[in-house]
């Protein structure tokens, strides 16, 4: 199976919406969307999570070019999609913070912007792994611990979040291909996160 | 000035302070999803909680080396600099692009409106791209003290 997405050109940007929507990303390539253990069409867990696994590389790299182009195309800095005020707060809510230059809740401003569309498109990734359309907390748990970067956000989540959607996602695909799941009080495992390549 | 509320009522404005609104929040997550795609307002509220952290973590980081070499202001090279400091490689080429834009724009914003005024602006020296102390230095009628109580001044943002 061809893990490459398809090379339809990007759909034109959603009104008010500077970024345009990675073409890849969605409707979800017939490799990770087709059940992999269906019995005509199988495909072994380990293929099917690695291109599961490279598919989602290419998708963030994507992602961060695009971010990169708009960066570029960038004219206006008066008007942010979130407020400098409250970011200000938020900065200053640190004691050791003395006095903070104007242009540093700008550049916050467009940082958190990216953080929250990395972190959401990382969560999306969870929820398509587990077919539903709605974003959860706990896609949001599995992106964080799926991804080093975002360590500093573990307490934020609970440890049980993100246990239970891999657990979740692990019994549910191990049921599917008759692979032993682990026995109950012992710490879940993903069978398939062997297979994955580790998120960057 | 009046009193503050006690219990409950104080602690939730609080609360709204530490986080940015969960409709910008909410909006930004939409773009990034398929048309089809919702997200549970616990989602957006475990959102909030993480930008409100990034915030803080790469602001402390900021804040640390702006310490360690006695520098009273947290400016946007430091800023850019935590990022890289603190893993967020993929954010240090795009965010510094967009601070050297940024600077260029209020640049010629501010040099337009110092030689209105009749003051020789500095303007040349900053076109030129000169190195992050000139800038900061130019920066610094708008930088904002911990004791600013958001009063417009001009040169300030609000």
């Amino acid at each position: 199976m061809d893990p490459t997405k398809s090379s339809t050109p990007p759909p034109p940007p959603v009104m008010g919406a500077p970024v345009a929507y990675p073409p890849a990303a969605y409707p979800p390539a017939a490799a990770a969307g087709a059940p992999a253990y269906a019995p005509q069409l199988y495909v072994p867990p380990a293929a099917a999570a690695a291109q599961q696994a490279a598919a989602a590389q290419q998708q963030l790299q994507m992602f961060w070019a695009e971010q990169y182009r708009e960066i570029e195309a960038t004219t206006d800095f008066k008007n942010h999609n979130l407020p400098l005020a409250r970011i200000k707060k938020i900065m200053k809510a640190d004691e050791d913070v003395r006095m903070i230059a104007a242009e540093a809740p700008v550049v916050f401003a467009r940082a958190c912007e990216m953080f929250i569309l990395e972190l959401t498109h990382r969560g999306w990734a969870h929820a398509e792994e587990n077919k539903r359309r709605t974003l959860q907390k706990s896609d949001i748990a599995a992106a964080i611990a799926r991804t080093e970067v975002f360590d500093f956000l573990v307490d934020i989540v609970p440890r049980d979040d993100a246990k239970d959607a891999d657990a979740a996602a692990a019994a549910a695909a191990a049921a599917a291909a008759g692979i032993p799941r682990p026995a109950p009080g012992v710490p879940a495992t993903d069978p398939l996160a062997y297979y994955y390549v580790p998120q960057q | 000035m009046a009193d503050q509320p006690a219990g409950a009522a104080g602690e939730e404005i609080k609360e709204q302070d530490r986080l940015l609104p969960i409709a910008n929040v909410g909006r930004i997550m939409k773009q990034i999803l398929p048309p089809n795609a919702k997200i549970s307002k616990e989602a957006k509220e475990t959102m909030q909680e993480c930008v409100s952290e990034f915030i803080s973590f790469v602001t402390g980081e900021a804040s640390d080396k702006c310490h360690k070499e006695k520098r009273k202001t947290v400016n946007g090279d430091d800023v850019c600099w935590a990022f890289g400091a603190l893993g967020f490689d993929d954010y240090v080429d795009p965010m510094r692009r967009y601070l050297h834009k940024y600077r260029e724009v209020e640049g010629d914003r501010a040099a337009a409106a110092a030689s209105s005024r009749g003051a020789a602006g500095p303007h040349d020296h900053l076109a030129s791209g000169a190195g992050p102390s000139a800038a900061t230095g130019h920066f610094m009628f708008g930088a904002i003290d911990r004791t600013d109580n958001n009063t417009s001044r001009p040169g300030n943002f609000n």
